[in-house]
C-alpha cells in the first residue's frame, strides 16, 4: 500500500515538475529577447539594397515626357508605394547644373527642368518606398516600419548632405539619385522637390 | 432494410432543405461598431462602411461605443449573438479592445479594424490603418517650415490609449525635434474633444501666453485650440494644426484660421474594409495584416484640390 503511495506522489512530482520546466537552446531564447534594430536595417537597406536599384531609376527627362504622355500609366510602370492612396514615390536620377544653394535646398537646372535637391527637410517614407523594394509584408510593427524610415532619413541629413553642401558651389556639375514623392491625384509638375539618396 | 433506407434518404433530404433553407434565408449581415458617433468624422467613416457593406449586398448596422470599452463588448456580444457574419470595427483602445476582437474570433466571425489599431499581430483578420505617423511627418515639415524652425509650441495629445495619438505625436516630434529653437512649452491630452481642447487650451494660455504654434492630434482638437486662441485676442499670432481633413477645419483653412491639417481619407478606409469582409466571406483568407493609407497635406496652397474627409 505504501509503496503505491510513493509511486504516486513521485508520478505527482514528476508530472508537475515536467510542466513546470521548459528546456530551449540558449540561442533561440537569445533570439526572442532581440529586439529588432531599425538603425542596422536602414544602413544595410541604404547601402546594399537601394544601390542595386540605381541602375533602373527614371532620368528626369522620361519622367517629365512620360508623365506628358499618360500620367496614369506613368504612375502605375514607374511609382511605388507601400501605402493606400494617390501619395507615391519615383526614384529619380540625373545631372545637373547649379544654379543657386538655399538654406534648405540647391537648385539644379536638369537640360530645361529646374529641379530642387532638398537638404534641409529630408522626412518622410520616400527614400524607402521609392525603389519598390521594401516589403510591408515582412513587418506587423508600424513603429518598426516608420523607424527605419526615420533612420534612413537621418544617414541622409547626417552623412550624404554635410560633405556635398561643404564643397558644392554655383555653376557645378552634380550627378544625383534620389526619391520623388508625387499625388497621383494633384501632380506638380513645375515643382520637383528630391529627397537625395546619393549625390556626386 | 427497405424502411431503414426510405429513414435514411428522408432524413438526409430533411438535413439538405433545412441547410439550404438556412443558408437562403439568413440575412447576411455586417455589423459596423465604432469608438464614437460624437464625432462627425467617425459618423462618416461609419455610414461609408456601411453604405458599401449594403452595395456588396449585405444588411448593415452601426452601433455606437461612446469611446468605452464596456458598450464596445456588448456591441460584440450583440453583434456575434445576433449572427452578423463579419466585424467592421473602428476600436475605442488599442490595448483594451483587443479582447472583443479575439471573441469574435473565437466565434469565427472576421473583424477589419478601420482607422484605429488594435495591440495584436493577429486577432484581426486585418487592420486598414490612416498612415497617421507620416502623414504627422508632412504636418511637422510644414509646421518647421511656417515657424522659420524657431519658437514656442503646445502640443495637444488625443486619447492617450489610442496608437494614432503616439504615432501622430511621435511623427510630428521626429521633425520638430531636430530644431532646438522650436520649443514645447506644453503637451497635454483633450482626448480628441473640441470642447475639453477648447478648456485645455484656455489653461495653457494662463500659464504660457507667448507661443507661436498648437500641433492638435485631430481637427476636433484645433477647432476647440482655435477657438481659446480667438477668445485671448491671439488667433492671428499663433498657427494652428490639425490633422483628420474634418469639413470645419477645411472651412477654416480656406478662411486663414488654421494653418494646415493632415487629410485622412476615411471613405477608403471603410469601403477596403467592407470589401474584404466580403471577399473574406467568400472564402479568401490571405489579408495582409496592415494596410497603411496614405495622409496628405492640406495646407492654403493646396486646399482648391480637397473637401471634407478626402472627398474631391
Amino acid at each position: 500500500m505504501k509503496i503505491i503511495k510513493y509511486a504516486l506522489i513521485a508520478a505527482t512530482f514528476l508530472l508537475v515538475g515536467y510542466n513546470s520546466i521548459e528546456i530551449k537552446p540558449l540561442n533561440e531564447v537569445k533570439k526572442v529577447g532581440q529586439k529588432f534594430d531599425a538603425a542596422v536595417y536602414a544602413r544595410d537597406f541604404l547601402t546594399k539594397t537601394l544601390p542595386s536599384a540605381f541602375a533602373k531609376a527614371t532620368s528626369i527627362s522620361d519622367l517629365v515626357t512620360a508623365l506628358s504622355t499618360d500620367k496614369n500609366k506613368a504612375f502605375n510602370d514607374l511609382s511605388h508605394a507601400v501605402s493606400i492612396g494617390n501619395v507615391r514615390h519615383f526614384l529619380v536620377r540625373g545631372e545637373g547644373v547649379v544654379s543657386k544653394i538655399n538654406e534648405d535646398d540647391i537648385v539644379l537646372i536638369v537640360k530645361d527642368k529646374t529641379v530642387h535637391i532638398v537638404t534641409e527637410f529630408i522626412y518622410g517614407s520616400s527614400i524607402r518606398d521609392a525603389a519598390g523594394l521594401f516589403d510591408i509584408k515582412q513587418f506587423t510593427n508600424n513603429a518598426d516600419m516608420n523607424n527605419i524610415s526615420a533612420e534612413i532619413n537621418k544617414i541622409i541629413r547626417t552623412e550624404v548632405v554635410p560633405p556635398f553642401k561643404q564643397k558644392v558651389k554655383v555653376n557645378d556639375t552634380v550627378q544625383f539619385v534620389g526619391a520623388l514623392e508625387m499625388n497621383q491625384g494633384h501632380p506638380q509638375m513645375d515643382n520637383f522637390e528630391i529627397l537625395p539618396i546619393e549625390l556626386k | 432494410m427497405k424502411k431503414q433506407a426510405f429513414f435514411l434518404l428522408f432524413l438526409s433530404l430533411f438535413l439538405n432543405s433545412c441547410q439550404n433553407k438556412t443558408a437562403d434565408n439568413q440575412p447576411k449581415k455586417m455589423a459596423i461598431i465604432i469608438s464614437t458617433l460624437n464625432n462627425p468624422w467617425f459618423v462618416f467613416l461609419g455610414e461609408s462602411a456601411a453604405a458599401k457593406a449594403k452595395e456588396l449586398g449585405y444588411e448593415a448596422k452601426i452601433f455606437d461605443s461612446q469611446n468605452n470599452t464596456s458598450l464596445e463588448s456588448d456591441h460584440f456580444d450583440n453583434a456575434l449573438v445576433s449572427g452578423f457574419q463579419a466585424i467592421l470595427f473602428n476600436p475605442t483602445d488599442a490595448d483594451g479592445s483587443v479582447a472583443n476582437v479575439l471573441k469574435a474570433k473565437d466565434a469565427g466571425v472576421p473583424v477589419f479594424c478601420m482607422d484605429r489599431e488594435i495591440n495584436s499581430p493577429d486577432a484581426a483578420t486585418s487592420q486598414i490603418l490612416s498612415d497617421s505617423y507620416s502623414g504627422a511627418v508632412s504636418v511637422g515639415k510644414y509646421f518647421t517650415q511656417q515657424l522659420n524652425k524657431t519658437g514656442n509650441y503646445v502640443e495637444i495629445l488625443g486619447l492617450v490609449g489610442d496608437n494614432n495619438t503616439w504615432a501622430r505625436s511621435k511623427g510630428f516630434h521626429s521633425v520638430v525635434d531636430n530644431y532646438p529653437n522650436l520649443k514645447m512649452v506644453a503637451q497635454q491630452s483633450a482626448d480628441f474633444d473640441r470642447n475639453k481642447a477648447l478648456e485645455v487650451m484656455e489653461s495653457i494660455l494662463q500659464a504660457h501666453p507667448n507661443i507661436d504654434g498648437v500641433f492638435c492630434g485631430n481637427d476636433a482638437m484645433a477647432m476647440g485650440a482655435y477657438q481659446a486662441l480667438a477668445g485671448a485676442g491671439k488667433a492671428n499670432k499663433v498657427k494652428v494644426f490639425g490633422f483628420d481633413g474634418a469639413d470645419d477645419v477645411i472651412t477654416s483653412i480656406q478662411g486663414g484660421k488654421v494653418s494646415a491639417t493632415g487629410m485622412q481619407f476615411p471613405k477608403v478606409m471603410a469601403e477596403k474594409a467592407a470589401v474584404f469582409a466580403d471577399e473574406y466571406l467568400k472564402g479568401k483568407r490571405d489579408f495582409a495584416q496592415k494596410i497603411p493609407v496614405a495622409v496628405e497635406l492640406v495646407t492654403k496652397q493646396n486646399i482648391e484640390d480637397y473637401a471634407a474627409y478626402g472627398k474631391k
